[in-house]
Parts: structure tokens; C-alpha cells; sequence
């Protein structure tokens, strides 16, 4: 799949938002794309841009060398079937009147995934991939805890077989443990059904050890996109590095890869005043002249490893 | 160090339909005065609960069992459970205070900040004092609470309404509120959990701060980890509605003992990549029928026989290490 020059603006009293103001990128098959950023930097966006939940204001997305409709009712039902997404308050995003079987019955149905007339052997055969006894059907939203339920909404998104699912915080809501075994079901089903992810979170500790690429989104905008690794090991990007090292962390090990204390201070602008020229300029500890009036533009500072910052364009 | 804060054998129930919710089975703790205290444990192990008993502010179906051994929580020498409401309002007031995990929740979103918040200096200094102070003068210590947790513009956000600041903001004004009332101890419930990483890094150090220059005791919760590391003196790590282990921070993080601790621990992500490590198997105990014994023996990959039927005591491993399982008895 592939984005190109992606926009999303709303209009509100006080004014236009510019939730997504181009965003371009690619994903390949099998592989894990991570976008970070704050909130209100407009990852969300993003993900239901992608879903068409949200028609964009303009661009457009690229699946399997298919421009998608700007809409999700116009698309087939073969092509909904292929993007999936998990949100992320399983919470709110699973039906509270619907029993589990009910809630994985429907896709099921909708797409025919299931070759047979017993639902319920589907129901029970998802519940058994996402390691819920078949005892579960029965019970509701409400009589799980929230790594359950998280598991349910992924059960969900893989009862159509799709190609690509779109995973927006799907883990932000839980404790480290049932966010430890939520994140291994993931990677279990992305290399069975040699799925795609677009991972959205705001957890680096948690994106370094899932996506092999990773871009940073500030403002509606993309500041630098590098392979995980390097992201962590030579961040660009002013911004990411004080996203990298205001992170709290537990072993001494983790403290030595930060980059040297950059102290964070300022907060996220509201999207309806965005700042001239680089929109990060006035929480920059490194801002230039230029910074105030111009927008840096997208550079290669090393391979596969781009970044928008003035400091790179020499 | 004086002892400010001192929980003993603290139990609580919950009397729900369908039964009573067992959920503090004896806590025990210690806060020492200008001490930094951290509280690490999962989501419903009763962190908050055990706070809000402090506090007294638990809900009005709680039950705090009179059987014994006895439940106490004695602060500044009192005896918090059987003072009444004009003491505990004093104790409120004046000395104790509570930053609460949602700022959004906890201000009043019909009344301007400053309203909210010059009330609570009225009161706060009237106990103090024994006079109102007068309407200029609560004023002006307003606006210096404002600046000091670094709001910008602190004229203008007096006049705001809670619902026209950002996240970061309002939590920075549940910190000004708590700060004017906690001059002895200020309890922090995950005040950076709702915010981002950069917000919540200025949160915590505006509060590593504020309670270094007053000499104040905080007591910081949180489930994140890392933000207990770069705070407290003292980490306590709750199970199930007991402590299972205490040590001096760095202690607890370079060698926790508990099997609850350390699979924590080894389920958190790391910077420094090496995959997704494996969660605690199992979940939180169910409070209407805790397991007998320990109440992490069903998750736990060491239970031994006894686990299952008695609770384990807290064994002292070193001068200042306890931690409550079997595997550590001499």
C-alpha cells in the first residue's frame, strides 16, 4: 500500500484544521509501518483517512497497485474485506449488547470467510487463535478484561482474511502484561497470514520492538522516517530527540541510548494556529532564523532515513 | 527520618450485588517525612483504593472490617480511621492533598480555574490562620501558584474554564491546587498517564521540584515504570491488594525478587529493542473469591504447597529489602 500527498482538513468555527497536511509513505507486504506522534498531531486521522472513514481532502491511498475510492461506501466488498482496523478502547469500539459470538459471527457472515453452515465453529476456531477458551462466545463485552476484549477486536479484524489491518493504540488502554501478550498475537498472525500493519502508537519503547519502519508525525505533518533501529540509534529529527528522551525507562541500558538529556518544553499547538515556517520551530531547541518563515522539505540525510528539518538541507 | 505516614493490616471490602468484593487484604506501608515514595502495580491491584482509605474518601459502599488485626493508618500520630469529619477536614486543608489520574475529571467544569482554585487557597489558609485572607491577597497567591507549576499567561487562565485548556494545562492546575493544601503530603495518582511523553516528563519534574523545595512527602502511583525510577527514594510494588515488595528504587529495578516483580518487569518493552517479551500469564485476581493463601499463585511459575494456603509474611532480605513470598524464608 502506498499514500501519496495525503491531506484531511476540517472545517470548525474557529477555523480550518489541518489534520493531515500531505503525508506520503509505503508499506510493504509483511511488514509493520509504526507512525508516532503526540496527540493531535493527526495519526488517527491517518488511520481512518485510510479506512475511509474519513473521504480525504485530497491525495490518495494505493493498495495492491489500486487507487482506493475516497469513500468506504464505494468501495467493494472485496476490497473492505482486505483493510481491517483495531482501534483503540476495546471498550468502546465492541459492541456492549452483543454477545462475542455475535460480535465475530457478523464478519464471518458479511464476507464468507467461513466455508460451512455452523457459524459457530468459526466463532469457536477465532476465539482459539486469539487463545480464548470457547466457553467465551457466550459472555459480553462487559464480563472480559480489557486485554479479552482487546483480543476479541483482533479476533474481529482477522475473521476476513485481509491483507492489511490498521492498529490504531491498540494497546495503549492496557497494563505492560496484557500488552505483552496482546503484541505477540499480533506478530503471530502478521507472519501466518503474512499480514501488513500500520502500527499508530505513541509508545517508542513499544515501536522499537514491533515495526521495521517508523515515522514521526508532528502537527499533520511526517518530520523523519528511518528503519527502527536507526531511528533509535541516530534520531534526526530535533523533535524526535526530545520525544526520545523524555521517555521514562527501567534499565541503565535503555538510559545510555537515549540521546543526551534534551529538556522537553512547550506543548502541542492547537492544528487551528499552526506556526509559520516549521511548525516545531518554536519548541526547538535548535531553531534557526530560517525555521520561522520557511517549511523545511523533505531531504534523504542518509539512506532510507529522511528527514524534515532546516539543519539537513545544507 | 520521622515517620509521616504509617498503614498497617489495611483491609477494604466493597459490598457489591452479588457479594463483597474483598479487594485490600492487609496493606502495609511506611512514609517517612520529605520522603519519595513510589507505587508500581497493574491496573484493579488497588493502588487508588488504598490512597482514597488514607484519604477517606473511599466510596459509601466501602467496608473497612473492624475484626481483627486490626486496619490503621496513623498520620502525624493520629488515627485517621477514627477522626472525625471536622479533623479530617483539617487534616485536609491544611496538610494533605491528592492529584487525581483524569485532570479533566477532577475540575469542576462550570466554574473558572481561578474561582476553583482561590477557593481552595481561602480555606486552606483559614485553617491555617484562623482568618480568611483577604479577596486581593488569595488573588495574588493564585497567580504565583500558577507561575510556579510554569503556566504561561496566568491572568488569563484564572479566567478560563477548565474545558479551554489543553491536557497538560489542567493537570498543571490539579498540581497548583494540590500544592497549595499539601504542605506535608502530596499523594499523585498517575498524573502523567493521560498526558504525552513530553508533557508528562515536564509534569513530573515540575513535581520532583515542587516537593523538593517545600520538603514535602509525595506518594507517586502510576503503572509506567519508568516514571517511578526517576522519582522515588523508596518503591513499594502492589499485587492483589497487598504490598509483595519493597526496596530503595534502584534496588527494586536492578534486582527485584517477588515472581510478580520481576515478570513485570520482563513485560515491558524495552528502548533497546530484543523483541516483545512474554507477559504474566493469567489475570488479576477475582475480588469476590481471592485465591486462599497468596493471592499471586495462580499466575506465579515458583508455587510451591504453601503458596496456596497460607499468606506469605513480608520476609526481610536485606536492611532496607522486604518482600512478601515464600522463596525468601530463611
Amino acid at each position: 500500500m502506498s499514500v501519496k500527498n495525503l491531506k484531511r482538513h476540517f472545517s470548525t468555527p474557529s477555523g480550518k484544521v489541518k489534520a493531515v497536511d500531505g503525508i506520503s509513505f509505503s508499506v510493504a507486504r509483511e511488514e509493520t509501518f509504526g507512525i508516532v506522534g503526540e496527540s493531535g498531531s493527526g495519526k488517527s486521522t491517518v488511520a481512518y483517512t485510510i479506512m475511509g472513514i474519513y473521504p480525504p481532502t485530497s491525495g490518495e491511498v494505493i493498495f495492491k497497485g489500486v487507487k482506493l475510492d475516497k469513500s468506504i461506501k464505494k468501495r467493494s466488498r472485496s476490497l473492505r474485506k482486505e483493510l481491517q482496523i483495531v482501534f483503540q478502547d476495546p471498550g468502546s469500539s465492541l459492541n456492549p449488547k452483543r454477545s462475542v459470538e455475535q460480535i465475530l459471527e457478523l464478519p464471518l457472515k458479511v464476507h464468507g470467510t467461513f466455508k460451512g453452515s455452523d457459524y459457530r465453529t468459526g466463532v469457536e476456531e477465532l476465539l482459539r487463535m486469539v487463545e480464548l477458551p470457547a466457553h467465551y462466545k457466550d459472555r459480553y463485552p462487559r464480563e472480559l478484561g480489557g486485554g479479552e476484549k482487546q483480543a476479541v477486536a483482533v479476533a474481529r479484524a482477522i475473521a476476513t482474511y485481509p491483507s492489511l489491518i490498521v492498529l490504531d493504540e491498540p494497546t495503549s488502554a492496557l497494563d505492560v502484561s496484557a500488552q505483552a501478550k496482546v503484541i505477540r498475537m499480533l506478530i503471530q498472525f502478521q507472519k501466518k497470514f503474512h499480514l501488513s500493519y500500520v502500527f499508530i502508537t505513541h509508545n517508542l519503547s513499544l515501536m522499537r520492538n514491533v515495526a521495521s519502519r517508523v515515522a514521526i508525525m508532528y502537527l499533520g505533518k511526517v518530520c523523519e522516517v528511518a528503519s527502527a533501529p536507526e531511528f533509535f540509534t541516530n534520531p534526526l529529527h530535533p523533535y524526535t530527540r526530545m520525544l526520545l528522551s523524555a521517555i521514562p525507562v527501567i534499565t541503565s541500558e535503555e538510559e545510555n541510548i537515549k540521546p543526551r538529556k534534551v529538556t522537553s518544553i512547550g506543548e502541542i499547538p492547537s492544528p487551528v494556529n499552526v506556526p509559520s515556517g516549521c511548525s516545531f520551530h518554536p519548541r526547538c531547541h535548535r531553531r534557526m532564523e530560517i525555521c520561522a518563515r520557511v517549511d523545511p522539505v523533505i531531504v534523504e540525510a542518509e539512506k532510507g532515513h529522511t528527514v524534515r528539518c532546516h539543519l539537513y538541507n545544507s | 527520618m520521622d515517620t509521616l505516614l504509617e498503614v498497617a493490616n489495611l483491609r477494604v471490602n466493597f459490598r457489591v450485588y452479588g457479594g463483597v468484593l474483598k479487594v485490600l487484604d492487609g496493606v502495609n506501608f511506611k512514609v517517612g517525612e520529605g520522603e519519595k515514595i513510589g507505587l508500581l502495580g497493574e491496573t484493579g491491584c488497588g493502588k487508588t483504593t488504598t490512597m482514597k482509605a488514607v484519604m477517606r474518601i473511599l466510596a459509601s459502599n466501602a467496608i473497612i472490617p473492624m475484626s481483627s488485626p486490626r486496619s490503621t493508618i496513623f498520620y502525624q500520630k493520629k488515627d485517621v480511621l477514627s477522626l472525625g469529619i471536622r479533623q479530617l477536614q483539617r487534616i485536609r486543608r491544611s496538610s494533605m492533598s491528592m492529584i487525581f489520574q483524569d485532570p479533566t475529571a477532577s475540575l469542576n467544569p462550570v466554574f473558572k480555574v481561578g474561582t476553583q482554585l482561590m477557593d481552595v487557597i481561602k480555606y486552606s489558609e483559614s485553617e491555617i490562620s484562623g482568618k480568611s485572607p483577604s479577596k486581593e491577597e488569595t488573588r495574588q497567591r493564585a497567580l504565583n501558584i500558577l507561575k510556579e507549576v510554569a503556566l504561561p499567561d496566568p491572568e488569563r487562565i484564572m479566567e478560563n474554564y477548565p474545558i479551554q485548556l489543553s491536557g497538560g494545562m489542567r493537570q498543571r492546575v490539579c498540581i497548583a491546587m494540590a500544592l497549595v493544601s499539601a504542605r506535608t503530603l502530596l499523594i499523585a495518582d498517575e498524573p502523567g498517564t493521560s498526558l504525552d511523553v513530553t508533557i508528562q516528563d515536564q509534569i513530573l519534574r515540575l513535581l520532583k521540584e515542587s516537593v523538593e523545595d517545600r520538603g514535602t512527602s509525595i506518594i507517586l502511583i502510576s503503572h509506567a515504570l519508568g516514571t517511578v525510577k526517576g522519582l522515588a527514594d523508596r518503591t513499594y510494588v502492589m499485587y492483589g491488594g497487598s504490598m509483595v515488595e519493597v526496596a530503595r528504587t534502584e534496588d527494586v529495578f536492578s534486582k527485584p525478587l517477588h515472581p510478580y516483580t520481576q515478570g513485570l518487569f520482563k513485560a515491558v518493552p524495552k528502548l533497546t529493542g530484543g523483541g516483545i517479551p512474554e507477559g504474566i500469564q493469567g489475570k488479576v485476581p477475582d475480588y469476590l473469591n481471592p485465591p486462599r493463601g497468596c493471592r499471586f499463585s495462580p499466575r506465579c511459575t515458583h508455587t510451591m504447597g504453601i503458596c496456596e494456603k497460607n499468606l506469605p509474611p513480608s520476609f526481610r532480605v536485606d536492611e532496607s529489602h522486604e518482600v512478601a513470598c515464600f522463596l525468601y524464608k530463611e
